[in-house]
């Protein structure tokens, strides 16, 4: 009894919270930030390594507390999105598929959002 | 009581006060650098020199365990040495069971000397370590350039002792091979070892005395052919007076159809001879054709506890003496040793015996065909054959006087899978049965803690230590449902467990099964029976009570 | 304690090395290419060795050891995995016990208590812990073709979405990374904390546990902490693959580490108890059927040994036999 009563308690906190960071999405973000092209928001080798561990973050962050613009530690501004990234990276629509492909990693990305190669080409 | 044994409430302070690592208590230094420490009552006596001398083999001369110079011969260390490399060569069984073992301890406290004892060289594990710590040190292995890693040590006469302390406090009943993931064997270990020792003059009288006699005249006891025969027909009087029947075994015939052998200890001991005299009356029942050899006049082999060489040698003389008298088969009688070697040795050993029949039973017809190539029945699956095809007549109510239990014998039930053909006869011949406890059953049988030749009398406390287990499963029965008679179908049981009964659970007498099959056979032409085999009064046929047949 | 402090040190001290000759000396062509090479090459070479040294060893005797009831009369129902007639049977066994650890199942635990008394209980935890290592361990390797293949198949692909099934963190959570490392620590603690297992334990018995915990800790903490490139690392892996010789891209220490410690493993392997990999498939007591009535086993080198023939025995005692009127050959 004891259990269930705790298990249920947990799930109400839990759909709450949920909800609340869904309404936190309503709120207009401090709005879209500068695209800056020629350098990632990251040293290149940290993103091969962290990019999944970034976007984790930014996915988390921007869907679930509202907070959708990224600093980067020398200033410059980006908005937590995967527009941001396919901003530039979406010049090779196979940029994200051939390491995939090669290191056999099937990312959950997908799931939801389109994925360059399912674009066709312009 | 034997000097050689303390006294019941001794030995029970020592179980319940004497920290040990079996009670959790742990060990406070490690085990290779416990010493050991020989004493009364915890060693069998050397063999004779002359035992040695009949038999060939070395270093005769009188010495104790409890010298400190054991006087092994000159280069001795090499002689075990090679004696490792040799049988590390030849038995693929030796070489795996040393190498494999993970020390996963699921065999730890599985060893009935182990529970008897709380000494952790007792463990099946450290058992084999004690072999095991020397075989990394000196065989060629990556482990040995790091011997403090790997836990190896030279082979020092202290070393020596240990082996010859420990490898005779396994009785080679391998309940620790049922429990092991790999299936490792301490028994197969024990054996070498035990044949390695031999090589430098380590030994026991009590295994090496019965292997000279049983050599010479074809039983343990050293029985000459004429008392051999004496005394069966003293038992053939015997069944006269109890039941008016006189049977007729004849000894050495040429042309019989089977040839009965049973350890000689059925045919001397008490309480085997009771056994014996089952086996005489069921043989006249059904009037089966059989003879009874005063040569092959034993059917357990201590060679099995002493080299294989002498078990291939002592063993010999079965299929040499069916070949000389023309019989078809051989029926061996109750035994735990005996059948092991029958089942898993005789034939690879002194085979093939093209010179008999694939067993047939006379009476049924029945094929035995799981015995096709060794042709040699146990007279359990003999007798519950008979039963089954309903050739018998019997009374089982002639054993209402017993409350039953049956003890699984090791080497029957780990070395040859027999289990339900002696419960099936001993439910046919009795009203009550009650087994022991799951765990100390059929594969999981304890042994009675004096098999493998350490069944001596001045290995008493030992003894009664080993088979501590079995007497507390017979002693949790016996309280639960009143069983006052243990059922065995092994010859070194019924010498061994009436002195563990005595100690641990007064009030339970030992059987052979046949013994109680010889009770509830209702014979042609016999008079009025109102007491068993042992002339002890039958539960309802008293003098007087007419209204039993 | 002596024992158990020295293999964890020379774990540890097996660790460093790698580290530092990567991190500090730029080795990274020794532990990245030649390592590699040598430990495969031992770890074969090494278990052939074994397995043949073994296999060429005649097995004289039939010494199954019975768990069941054998076969006998028709009418009694047989156990034919406990008790195999056949060798088909006898191979199940062996297979039930790889694949189920079938005789672990059957373990209880003794207690002495007060009277005295013995009482058993059963006692599956040893059972547990070894059948949850040894299939975690499994389906890591197996997992790890992801690496050695370009594509692995789809048997590959199904046992990584099993084992990542909950999704957990990113990247997803492995259960067998959590279930080894579980395993392992228990089988440490139980070497440990039970009295009969912390005497009658070596060092060669903690060596390997904390070995493969390094492993372990290793590969979790590259996946899911210090995090490592992959795609540098499977560069190497397909080229080792194809024995090629080239030297390896930027890979982070820790990855260094992690092979390391797998080569010391694969080194160690068939050199130690770990043989008891290919052991379990040859013992005696187990692989043989128990059919040593039924059919002859033979035994190589079957020594000639001379017995008391009849004839002996009857010129001693002719006399008395004749006595107690037994039949005799020779008058």
């Amino acid at each position: 009894m004891l259990f269930c009563g705790a298990a249920l308690a947990a799930l109400v906190t839990i759909t709450a919270l949920r909800l609340d960071g869904g309404g936190a999405e309503t709120v207009p973000a401090a709005g879209p930030a500068a695209v800056d092209s020629t350098v990632c928001i990251a040293p290149t080798e940290y993103m091969r390594s962290h990019h999944m561990k970034m976007l984790d973050k930014w996915r988390d962050e921007a869907v679930r507390e509202g907070e959708r613009t990224h600093v980067t530690p020398d200033g410059r501004r980006f908005e937590k999105s995967l527009k941001t990234c396919l901003g530039c990276h979406s010049n090779n629509r196979m940029f994200c598929y051939m390491c995939h492909l090669y290191a056999n990693v099937k990312p959950t990305c997908w799931n939801c959002h389109l994925s360059p190669i399912e674009i066709p080409p312009q | 009581m034997s000097k050689y044994l303390p006294k019941q409430s001794e030995l029970v302070k020592e179980f319940e006060e004497k920290p040990g690592v079996l009670k959790g208590d742990y060990a406070k230094s490690e085990w290779w650098e416990t010493p050991l420490e020989f004493r009364e009552g915890n060693f069998c006596f050397p063999a004779k020199p002359e035992v040695l001398e009949e038999l060939g083999f070395p270093n005769p001369r009188k010495w104790a365990p409890t010298d400190d110079d054991w006087k092994l011969p000159d280069g001795w260390q090499k002689t075990v040495m090679d004696g490792m490399k040799e049988r590390l060569k030849k038995y693929r069984s030796l070489k795996l069971y040393l190498d494999s073992c993970m020390r996963c301890g699921a065999c730890a406290d599985k060893c009935h000397y182990f529970l008897g004892t709380g000494d952790p060289k007792n463990m099946p594990v450290l058992r084999a370590e004690l072999v095991r710590s020397v075989y990394r040190n000196d065989f060629p292995l990556v482990e040995k350039i790091l011997k403090g890693f790997s836990g190896s040590r030279k082979l020092t006469p202290e070393v020596l002792k240990e082996w010859h302390m420990y490898f005779y406090q396994c009785t080679e009943c391998r309940r620790c091979s049922v429990f092991c993931p790999l299936g490792i064997d301490t028994a197969e270990i024990t054996i070498m070892v035990r044949e390695i020792l031999q090589l430098v003059g380590l030994n026991n009288n009590w295994t090496l005395a019965p292997v000279a006699n049983c050599n010479r005249t074809g039983n343990h006891l050293g029985i000459e052919p004429h008392t051999f025969v004496q005394n069966i027909e003293s038992l053939v009087d015997d069944i006269e007076d109890l039941t008016g029947v006189t049977v007729n075994p004849t000894f050495n015939r040429k042309g019989a159809e089977i040839l009965f052998i049973t350890p000689s200890g059925d045919v001397f001991g008490d309480p085997g001879v009771y056994t014996m005299m089952g086996y005489l009356l069921l043989f006249h029942h059904i009037g089966l054709d059989y003879t009874i050899s005063t040569y092959a006049s034993e059917g357990g082999n201590f060679g099995l506890f002493t080299s294989n060489d002498m078990m291939k040698k002592l063993n010999a003389k079965m299929y040499h003496e069916a070949r000389r008298l023309g019989v078809k088969w051989i029926l061996g009688g109750e035994c735990g040793h005996m059948w092991r070697v029958v089942h898993q040795y005789m034939n690879t050993m002194n085979g093939p015996a093209d010179f008999l029949e694939e067993p047939v039973s006379p009476v049924t017809g029945t094929k035995f065909t799981n015995a096709k190539a060794t042709k040699m029945v146990h007279i359990a699956e003999f007798t519950a054959d008979l039963i089954h095809n309903q050739k018998l007549r019997l009374d089982p109510r002639r054993n209402d006087h017993l409350r039953t239990t049956f003890h699984d014998s090791c080497n029957v039930a780990r070395g040859m899978g027999m289990f339900e053909e002696p419960r099936y006869v001993l439910n046919k011949v009795c009203n009550s049965f009650h087994e022991m406890a799951e765990n100390t059953i059929r594969e999981q049988t304890f042994c009675c803690g004096s098999g493998s030749g350490i069944n001596a009398e001045e290995y008493m406390e030992m003894r009664m230590k080993g088979g501590f287990p079995r007497a507390d499963a017979v002693r949790r029965v016996k309280e639960k449902h009143k069983v006052d008679s243990l059922v065995t179908i092994c010859a070194i049981d019924r010498a061994t467990l009436p002195p563990l009964m005595r100690y641990w659970t007064p009030g339970v007498s030992v059987y052979g099964l046949h013994e109680l099959v010889g009770n509830a056979l209702v014979m042609e032409g016999e008079k009025k029976r109102t007491e068993d085999l042992r002339e002890e009064p039958m539960a309802g046929f008293e003098d007087g009570d007419d209204d039993e047949e | 304690m002596k024992k158990i402090l020295m293999p964890l040190l020379m774990v540890a001290a097996l660790a460093l090395v790698p580290y530092v000759g990567v991190e500090y000396a730029g080795l990274g062509y020794l532990f990245g290419v030649l390592i590699p090479y040598a430990a495969a090459f031992l770890l074969v070479a090494g278990f052939l060795y074994r397995m043949v040294d073994w296999l060429r060893r005649p097995v004289p005797f039939n010494i199954a050891t019975t768990c069941g009831q054998e076969k006998s009369l028709d009418w009694i129902g047989q156990q034919k995995l406990e008790c195999p007639p056949t060798r088909r049977h006898a191979a199940l066994r062996v297979l039930s016990e790889v694949i189920f650890f079938r005789s672990l199942f059957r373990n209880n635990k003794a207690e002495l208590r007060k009277g005295p008394d013995l009482a058993y209980g059963s006692h599956k935890w040893l059972w547990l812990g070894g059948l949850v290592f040894h299939w975690s361990l499994l389906v890591i390797v197996l997992r790890h073709s992801r690496f050695f293949f370009m594509t692995p198949g789809p048997f590959f692909q199904f046992l990584e979405d099993a084992d990542s099934f909950f999704d957990v963190t990113v990247p997803a959570l492995y259960m067998t990374d959590v279930l080894a490392l579980a395993a392992v620590t228990f089988l440490v603690l139980r070497r440990i904390l039970d009295a009969k297992m912390r005497v009658l334990s070596l060092q060669t018995d903690y060596f390997p546990l904390f070995l493969i915990a390094g492993i372990v800790l290793a590969g979790i903490g590259m996946r899911y902490v210090a995090k490592v490139d992959v795609m540098p690392v499977k560069v190497l892996m397909l080229g080792l693959m194809d024995f090629s010789f080239n030297p390896p891209g930027e890979i982070g220490a820790l990855f260094y580490v992690h092979l390391f410690l797998v080569c010391v493993l694969a080194v160690y392997f068939p050199f130690s108890k770990l043989m008891h990999m290919g052991a379990i498939f040859l013992s005696p007591t187990r692989a043989m059927p128990n059919n040593s009535r039924e059919k002859r086993h033979v035994n190589p080198w079957n020594a000639p040994v001379r017995f008391r023939t009849y004839a002996e025995y009857e010129d001693e005692y002719r006399e008395k036999m004749k006595k107690a009127k037994l039949p005799v050959e020779k008058e």
